[in-house]
């Protein structure tokens, strides 16, 4: 096994397993909770190296957009909504008797650990089963480089869309618990027309001049690139995924540096929440599409019409219609739920005791 | 050592799990408990990334030169055009095991041509010519069906040792011959296995990817925590606003302080 290993790889993951272990004894330890939000980011980015030095770049693509840009985001907007600082556990029985619980179970999984296939063994029952075929059969019966996409797309294009529909559900969730944004609407004056009081003070027009330079530059160039992740998606690593969160991001940068007004200004929140139904109807509609012309739910070649042969040529156009139509639904649902969750957290009117800071 | 190596991966993701799962049990403060089950979420997906790693394997995006890709033409526009007429037909394996019996014949002659030679300091320059023969080969794959050009390769091999065989071919000629036949057939000469990736180019098993499975479930699981996450935050934020604390057992005191007041009206 290890022998056919390239050492750097090796290297690599015993180097990053070892910070991310390091990292959960820190957030363990840790009772700021601006500190453990920070390194909760750490941890993502650390995971998502990690997951490139496995090979899996579409996760690590995916750890690094959502764990180090929307979750310590969104992390960060509860932050200010509720405390600052977590209270030391004061009962002894309730600081040791978790550890000990904690010793045992992971004693049990140590030894249950030496029965597991050796690290990196391509014979594994987990490898040499359904991933093989997927490796085999992908040419012919999707015809897309990315396996990852042809598997998450078209092979598992009905789990796809319920994880679709589950984002959609969160942020169906999010703005039953806590709206979308609209105490920030009404706080402020905002009409929905340009006003002249810009939200941004004047003392920090200096302290803020480079961000806001330098964000205006990368707004547009990150959103070009959610938008390139998304159609190359099927030849190099990326997705409706990866390109929705990207997209979510750019929103986000926007909102943190020109100020929530300004953003909902530029990308309104009922664009959001239309969009995130719209996303999960575009990709079922695809489905639907593949139905009314003879074929099942998601079933791509029939997306114009019965198949003509086995034999397609150069582009499987089916497929690749049919997984560029799914991921349009799913980049826009997965961007307008983010989106609006981000919105709803941001437009929230912190109500934070000064004790609390 | 190599025990260790092995297991390394599933002790450190045992280490984040219980991390993860102490302080949800431990923090009474509901967003550390939150990033605790974030970290025990990630110690699953870090597991499932490691049983789909394969030693030696690369990411799964088929490379150009495969040639399961390379008979479909999915990712590269010159394939595609190549393959528009469609006449290689779907069936890979007719197509390979034609290869073998094409290049097998020109293996044979290509051995006993260097055994005519008799000259151990060619043969090994041959081999290093080939070598980088067999790197131009493999770009030209970009532009040509793998089974094409692989039994027209095979035939001018098995013509060029003929004439090797007459001593009329030039030794350039000669070269070139073994090269291509060498990339065909994964030779038995000692020589040829430090190379092996040269010859076995153009053999499917040669690429190896990673599981695509995993990856699959893990990336859409990693969305699908962002939003479930957010959700768990949201009702944080509407429990900070119920209650005027985000911890837990200041949250019990209240309830209870709540029940007893009720108790009492009652």
């Amino acid at each position: 096994m290890a022998e056919t290993f390239v050492p750097s790889v090796l290297i690599a993951n015993i180097v990053l397993m070892t910070m991310l272990g390091a990292i959960t004894v820190a957030i363990i330890r840790l009772r700021s909770l601006f500190a453990i939000v920070m390194l909760s980011g750490v941890y993502s980015l650390v995971s998502a190296a990690w997951f490139q030095a496995m090979d899996a770049v579409d996760v690590s693509f995916t750890e690094a957009a959502v764990g180090a840009g929307v979750s310590t985001a969104l992390m960060l907007g509860a932050m200010l909504l509720t405390v600052r600082k977590a209270k030391p556990t004061q009962s002894p029985l309730k600081r040791w008797g978790p550890l000990a619980v904690v010793i045992a179970t992971g004693a049990v999984l140590t030894y249950a650990s030496t029965d597991l296939p050796a690290f990196g063994d391509g014979n594994s029952p987990a490898n040499s089963h359904v991933g093989a075929k997927y490796i085999e059969a992908t040419p012919n019966d999707v015809g897309t480089p990315n396996i990852v996409t042809a598997v998450l797309a078209s092979y598992r294009g009905f789990d796809t869309f319920g994880e679709t529909v589950v984002v959609f559900a969160a942020g169906v969730a999010v703005i039953l618990l806590i709206g979308f944004g609209e105490r920030a609407l009404a706080a402020s004056d905002w009409s929905g027309r340009k006003d002249e009081d810009e939200d941004i003070p004047e003392d920090a027009d200096d302290s803020h001049l480079i961000l806001r330079v330098v964000a205006k530059l990368l707004i547009p160039i990150i959103t070009i690139f959610a938008f390139y992740v998304h159609f190359h998606g099927e030849i190099s690593p990326g997705g409706g995924f990866q390109a929705g969160v990207i997209f979510a991001v750019a929103i986000m940068l926007y909102a943190l540096i020109f100020g929530l007004k300004a953003a909902m200004r530029a990308f309104p929140p009922v664009w959001a929440r239309v969009g995130a139904a719209l996303g999960v109807a575009i990709y079922g509609a695809t489905g639907v599409v593949c139905m009314l012309n003879g074929g099942r739910f998601l079933d791509y070649d029939f997306i114009f019409g019965p198949p003509a042969g086995g034999h397609h040529g150069g582009h499987n156009w089916p497929q690749v219609t049919g997984i560029i139509g799914v991921e349009v639904g799913v980049v826009v649902a997965v961007a307008c739920v983010m989106i609006t969750a981000f919105y709803a957290f941001a437009g929230r009117v912190p109500e934070i005791r000064d004790e609390d800071w | 050592m190599e025990f260790v190596l092995e297991r390394y991966n599933y002790w450190i993701i045992i280490i984040l799990m219980m991390g993860g799962l102490y302080i949800v049990f431990e923090s009474q403060n509901l967003i550390k408990r939150l990033v605790g089950l974030s970290i025990f979420q990630t110690s699953v997906i870090v597991f499932y990334v490691t049983l789909g790693k394969v030693a030696g394997g690369t990411a799964p995006i088929y490379l150009p030169d495969d040639p399961r890709m390379a008979h479909h033409g999915g990712g590269h526009e010159v394939h595609g055009e190549e393959h528009a007429g469609g006449d290689h037909g779907d069936n890979h394996g007719e197509a390979y095991s034609d290869d073998a019996s094409h290049a097998e014949p020109a293996h044979a002659e290509n051995e006993h041509a260097t055994d005519d030679a008799h000259a151990p300091e060619e043969g090994e320059s041959v081999l290093t010519d080939a070598d980088a023969h067999a790197e131009d080969v493999t770009e030209d794959l970009h532009e040509h069906d793998v089974a094409e050009s692989g039994s027209d390769d095979a035939l001018h091999a098995a013509e060029a040792t003929d004439h090797a065989d007459a001593d009329h071919a030039e030794p350039t000629h000669d070269t070139h011959a073994k090269a291509d036949a060498g990339l065909i057939q994964p030779i038995t000469h000692d020589a040829h296995d430090d190379d092996s990736h040269h010859a076995e180019a153009h053999s499917a098993d040669a690429f190896v990817y990673s599981n695509p499975l995993p990856h699959v479930l893990m990336l859409t699981a990693i969305v699908v925590g962002v939003a479930t996450l957010s959700v768990g935050l949201a009702l944080v934020v509407r429990t900070r606003e119920a209650y005027g604390t985000i911890e837990m057992d200041e949250i019990t005191q209240a309830d209870i302080a709540t029940g007893e007041r009720e108790g009492e009206a009652a």
